[in-house]
């Protein structure tokens, strides 16, 4: 089973990773400073050493004499804290520190003479050492230039190149470095610990909004969609968009639930009725034993029912395909007047029979509306149908287009001999008006669906008397 | 008894009709509003069966305008609507009953049988008058012993006769609640039917119950309940 990416085990995770890492690496750097210190510290020492020792080889009364050989007393501090040894290039004899006795120090030095340190082992004294070995020459005392010993012999001490190398014990700064380690290591590992504590209780108590919010999306039964979240005073930021999102798109789910609960009320409303006369007519025809032509006439006015819920049922499922749109509504660029001559022809038919007349005004111009086509196909549909079905016989449709401050308005005017107080309520599911000539297959919830449709679009389909002869619907659209 | 259906839908309006026709009602029908509010403040009706979603007028308007007018006929609704909101605005706009379509005639019929005995006050839809009973459920009727055989329009007298049992029954009265067309007519055939069903109700040498007051019209009673005439006559204005 593939493991859920969790918020809290990857901040846990990732912050306790970068503490421990950032832990260790400035464990690191602080031991590699002191190591750095330290080590400076005793080449500094190392080479000062050197370099009182350098300065103390003389040439003397015609040889090389060593100072602190004579001061010895006054030289333990060098003796004692290093070894040291001269090699006499020419000659090959060497001298030793004291402390070294017969031990040899390893002998080198840099190119060229100069200083140069190395950590190296001093057999049965240092098992580490710091040491400095470099070429030097007597020092020639003043004195010893205007007035030789040896008498027209000139000492050059660049002819008694000697190797000093001078070492000096790195153990107890191994020691304290070691001490170091372990205390360096130690308080990482508790940073680690202490800072995995810290970070969690962080990353709980951050997260406890989002636990908030779970219940309360938890506690929203699913009949109270519509109802907001009530959003925690002390709901991060980041979490305010999330929560209104998920509000929002709760109450677009309510509100296309309660549009499908409108839609199966209005559909189970318009088959009551047609269902309730099939029954009476087959509980009347059953009542008793009647005579043939008698269930005959029942039977055909049962026919004429079921014909009548076919068509209702047929114009319900047509309507609930649109309704129940999985996309939401378009808003394309629309030719109102091609549409409207569209849908005219296909009632033309029904239009010639009635005897009606369609006058369209104006004659010219160009009226394109932004608006879903299916939805405003099935709006002028509906309206024509409804206007070829409730004007008498012989009368005129008038359709006027019209524009203003950005909509696109198309009114469909037809006479009419049923006017309604409230023409509102046409809207009205179930609403039915009583048509001039047809039977009643007219099942008044083409103009609530209309209404609906052009709700659903942000157009507006309204009804008014302009007289009190004639009925007029609006449809106003957004303009391009 | 005299009832007025208000139903736009033809098949169930003309069903309807006939089936309470059949079941001893006198039923005036109409498929609009405007109609149907004409013809339940001109007559005196028993039950108006009112659907709501009506041309013209709906039926709303009509509960409304009805009882404004304090026409205190009963009213059952008959609609498509099955909420609560709407059982209830019908209900407090005094509608007496409410029924959902679709239902069963017989049901339909059930409640108009107990709007006519709200009406007249009855409890039991098994009247007796003395030794008379009439079963208004099952529309037979017995004497004494004698099961009494009644066509349609002599039990639709009698029940009419029998709801109002003790009181007395104008011709008009009779006119407007028991013949199918109400409008004109000669009182002198209630007379005749009122003979036909003392006939037919004094099987052997039995009492006769109905009785008639000159000049008012008819009371079925008792016999040792008889109102003297004289009495009757000393209240006349």
């Amino acid at each position: 089973m593939k493991v859920k990416i969790s918020i809290r085990r990857t901040l846990l995770i990732r912050c306790g990773l970068g503490v421990g890492l950032l832990s260790v690496l400035l464990s690191l750097s602080i031991y590699f400073v002191v190591r750095q210190g330290l080590y400076e510290e005793l080449d500094q020492s190392v080479r000062e050493t050197a370099s009182i020792l350098a300065n103390q080889m003389e040439y003397e009364h015609g040889k090389i004499i060593f100072e602190w050989q004579e001061g010895l007393g006054t030289n333990t501090d060098i003796s004692d804290q290093a070894l040291f040894q001269y090699w006499n290039e020419k000659s090959g004899l060497t001298t030793r520190s004291p402390h070294l006795a017969e031990t040899d120090l390893p002998k080198f030095s840099g190119p060229d003479g100069n200083p140069d340190i190395e950590t190296v082992v001093v057999p049965g004294r240092f098992e580490n050492a710091r040491a400095l070995g470099m070429i030097i020459y007597p020092y020639l005392n003043p004195a010893e230039i205007s007035d030789p010993p040896l008498p027209g012999k000139k000492f050059d001490p660049k002819n008694y190149p000697h190797t000093l190398v001078v070492a000096r014990d790195l153990t107890p700064i191994l020691r304290t470095l070691n001490i170091l380690a372990a205390t360096l290591a130690i308080g990482t590992l508790l940073t680690f610990v202490m800072g995995y504590i810290v970070i969690r209780r962080a990353v709980d108590s951050s997260l406890q909004p989002i636990s908030k919010l779970t219940r309360q999306v938890h506690a929203r039964s699913a009949d109270r969609l519509d109802s907001a979240i009530i959003l925690p005073s002390s709901l991060p930021a980041e979490l305010v968009p999330l929560a209104e999102s998920f509000d929002s798109l709760l109450s677009r789910l309510a509100s296309v639930r309660d549009r499908e609960k409108d839609f199966i009320r209005h559909a189970s409303h318009e088959l009551r009725t047609p269902i309730a006369s099939l029954s009476a007519v087959t509980e009347l025809a059953l009542s008793r034993t009647r005579e043939t032509e008698e269930y005959v006439r029942h039977l055909e006015s049962c026919a004429e029912t079921t014909d009548q819920l076919n068509k209702l049922v047929q114009r319900l499922s047509a309507l609930a395909r649109i309704d129940n749109r999985n996309t939401p509504p378009e808003s394309v660029p629309l030719p109102l007047r091609e549409m409207l001559s569209e849908a005219l022809s296909e009632f033309a038919p029904a239009l010639e029979t009635a005897g009606l007349a369609v006058s369209i005004t104006p004659k010219q111009g160009d009226f394109t509306a932004l608006a879903d086509p299916t939805l405003t196909r099935l709006i002028l549909r509906n309206l024509i149908d409804n206007a070829a079905t409730y004007a008498p016989l012989g009368s005129t449709i008038t359709i006027h287009l019209s524009k203003n401050d950005d909509r696109i308005s198309i009114s469909i005017s037809n006479p009419t001999t049923d006017l309604s107080e409230n023409p509102d309520r046409l809207f009205e599911p179930l609403f039915r008006r009583d048509p001039s000539r047809t039977e009643s297959t007219h099942l008044g919830i083409g103009l609530t669906l209309s209404r609906e449709a052009a709700e659903a679009m942000q157009a507006t389909l309204t009804a008014d008397l302009p007289d009190s002869k004639t009925i007029r619907f609006t449809l106003s659209l957004p303009g391009t | 008894m005299r009832l007025l259906i208000i139903e736009d839908n033809t098949s169930l309006r003309e069903s309807l009709t006939q089936f309470l026709r059949e079941h001893s009602f006198v039923v005036d029908s109409t498929g609009t509003g405007d109609e149907g509010l004409w013809f339940a403040s001109e007559q005196p009706y028993d039950v108006i069966l009112l659907d709501l979603m009506l041309p013209k007028i709906d039926g709303m308007e009509i509960l409304a305008r009805l009882r404004k007018k304090q026409v205190s006929v009963f009213i059952l609704v008959i609609s498509a609507r099955d909420g609560l909101e709407d059982r209830l605005e019908a209900l407090n706009a005094g509608a007496d009953d409410y029924l959902t379509k679709p239902f069963p005639m017989v049901e339909a019929l059930a409640r108009i049988n107990a709007l006519i005995r709200r009406k007249y006050a009855v409890k039991d839809p098994v009247i007796s008058v003395g030794d008379l009973s009439i079963d208004t459920v099952r529309r037979t009727v017995k004497r004494a012993e004698h099961q009494i055989e009644l066509t349609a329009l002599e039990y639709r007298l009698l029940e009419y006769l029998t709801y109002r049992h003790g009181e007395v029954v104008t011709r008009t009265d009779i006119w407007e609640h028991v013949f199918e067309d109400s409008t004109g007519g000669n009182s002198n055939v209630a007379d005749v039917y009122i003979g036909y069903l003392r006939k037919k109700l004094n099987p052997g040498d039995l009492p006769n119950l109905i009785h008639t007051r000159r000049g008012q019209g008819f009371v079925l009673e008792e016999p040792g309940d008889q109102i003297p005439e004289t009495r009757i006559q000393e209240y006349q204005p």
